[in-house]
């Protein structure tokens, strides 16, 4: 009991065989599984962010295209409104000038018309004065004219 | 007639006790099984081959629990040992902290193995731990260890200058620690062991039925596991206070 | 001799009074702290049975010391 001799140090190699033995055939493997099973967690785990990741990286992508596409509409839209815009005004224009175009015309014809109007009203009025002076002259005198009034007269008339 | 009874008693008694004191050092001295015939002959303790039984069986029980190994969908016997794996790592590192994992596997064996040892003695084997070669050799190799590990984590020139530690003036007592330390381990493991075991021996003798049952549980089994926890703790402690 | 290596055995298991004084005062405090925290009794009931197995120590010492003496001295 209360001794101590070569056993101490059989006890020693015991315990250090015991230890190497122990570590070898279940800390090791046993600790070599679990470490794979981490290792396979971590891996799965991994995996599953990568397609996370992925999809959230299409999923913005996505966004932006999205984004790209409205505002090429919007872009487009503006375009499209200005055109019009353009055309619109292009168009007013063209109608105004040629309201007025039509409108100047239709004065200057009027001008024309009236002056036709004016000159062969003139004619008219010449010959209705030649013919009552003629009827004047007629029921006065007969054939008994009096030339110098008469071209005086006819002078006057041409001359307007 | 009154006299005589209780002189009779008395001498039943006494000699009882001394068959007792016959037994005790009986069981109490290791006996040498077989010599080893050089150097004029070496004596092979009863304890020492008690201790190759108890490696057989835990090395035959890891092999058997190791067996077959799967990550996956793994049988009821790799649940075992793993559970047993994790259990045990997870204490002693509890116990030592992060920075000693390296120190772990070889605390768990002798966790184990010393639990084993406390308990063998139900199995009708005689406790290798009542033996004191085996807590002085588990006590020399934890202080080894601690030693080591505080050489280990800090090289030579700072373990030597931790000595002089928190002041000049406690160096011998930090030199006696080293020990004192392993003195204090061997001793308590072997003392309650002993005691334990001098205890279930005398109350066997006096009340031999029922109760001895009952103390078995603490002292044999509770207990032993207790010191064996005890030991790896402190063991642990030092370490960790080494390697700091 | 015998009786002086019995009362020598007998002074050195004295030393037990230390480890029964500890364990008690270490008891009263655990179940104080229980009282005061009934959730923490896992940790308190661990942190005492591993002082009372230090505080133990002692006695066990006294012990070892009792029966050296008689062992050795006989």
């Amino acid at each position: 009991m209360l001794r101590l001799d070569w056993n101490l140090l059989f006890t020693v190699i015991n315990l250090l065989l015991l230890f190497v033995l122990m570590k070898m055939f279940l800390f090791k493997p046993v600790q070599k599984i679990l470490d794979e099973r981490q290792a396979e967690a971590d891996k799965q785990f991994d995996e599953a962010k990568a397609r996370q990741d992925a999809a959230d990286g299409m999923k913005a992508q996505y966004e932006q295209s999205m984004a790209n596409i409205e505002k090429e509409r919007e872009d487009t839209l503006r375009e499209v409104r200005r055109n019009a815009d353009a055309e619109y005004h292009r168009i007013v224009e063209d109608a105004q000038d040629k309201a007025k175009q039509i409108k100047d015309d239709a004065v200057a014809e009027a001008e024309n018309k009236k002056t036709q109007i004016l000159k062969k009203a003139e004619k008219e009025i010449a010959d209705m004065v030649v013919d009552a002076a003629v009827k004047v002259v007629g029921e006065k005198e007969g054939a008994e004219v009096d030339s110098s009034l008469y071209n005086e007269f006819l002078n006057k008339a041409g001359d307007k | 007639m009154e006299l005589y009874n209780n002189n009779d008693f008395k001498f039943t008694l006494i000699k009882n006790m001394g068959n007792l004191t016959e037994k005790l050092m009986e069981e109490l001295n290791c006996e040498t099984v077989f010599t080893i015939p050089v150097f004029g002959g070496i004596g092979v303790a009863e304890s020492v081959v008690v201790t190759w039984i108890i490696m057989a069986v835990m090395v035959i029980a890891a092999i058997i629990l190791t067996r077959n190994l799967r990550v996956d969908h793994i049988s009821r016997r790799q649940a075992v040992a793993e559970t047993i794996v994790t259990k045990l790592n997870g204490m002693v590192e509890s116990m030592i902290g992060p920075e000693g994992k390296r120190y772990v596997p070889y605390l768990a064996t002798v966790l184990v193995y010393i639990g084993i040892a406390n308990i063998i003695g139900l199995f009708g084997f005689k406790s290798p731990t009542k033996d004191l070669n085996v807590t002085a050799a588990l006590a020399i190799m934890s202080i080894v260890l601690i030693e080591g590990a505080g050489i280990y984590q800090h090289g030579v020139k700072k373990w030597l200058h931790k000595f002089t530690e928190p002041i000049a003036i406690v160096t011998p007592i930090n030199i006696l620690e080293v020990f004192t330390r392993p003195l204090s381990l061997c001793m308590r493991l072997f003392g309650n062991v002993l005691g334990s075991y001098v205890i279930m021996e005398l109350l066997k003798i006096i009340v031999p039925v029922v109760v001895p049952a009952v103390f078995c549980l603490y002292f044999d089994i509770f207990d032993g596991l207790l010191q064996a926890y005890v030991f790896v703790f402190l063991t642990s402690l030092y370490i960790k206070e080494a390697v700091e | 001799m015998g009786t002086l290596i019995a009362i020598g055995a007998g002074i050195a298991v004295l030393g037990g009074l230390g480890a029964g004084i500890g364990i008690g005062i270490a008891t009263g405090k655990a179940s104080e702290a229980v009282a005061r925290q009934p959730e923490a009794e896992g940790k308190i009931s661990k942190t005492l049975i591993l002082g009372c197995a230090l505080a133990e120590a002692t006695a066990i010492y006294g012990f070892v010391i009792a029966l050296m003496i008689i062992i050795m001295l006989k």
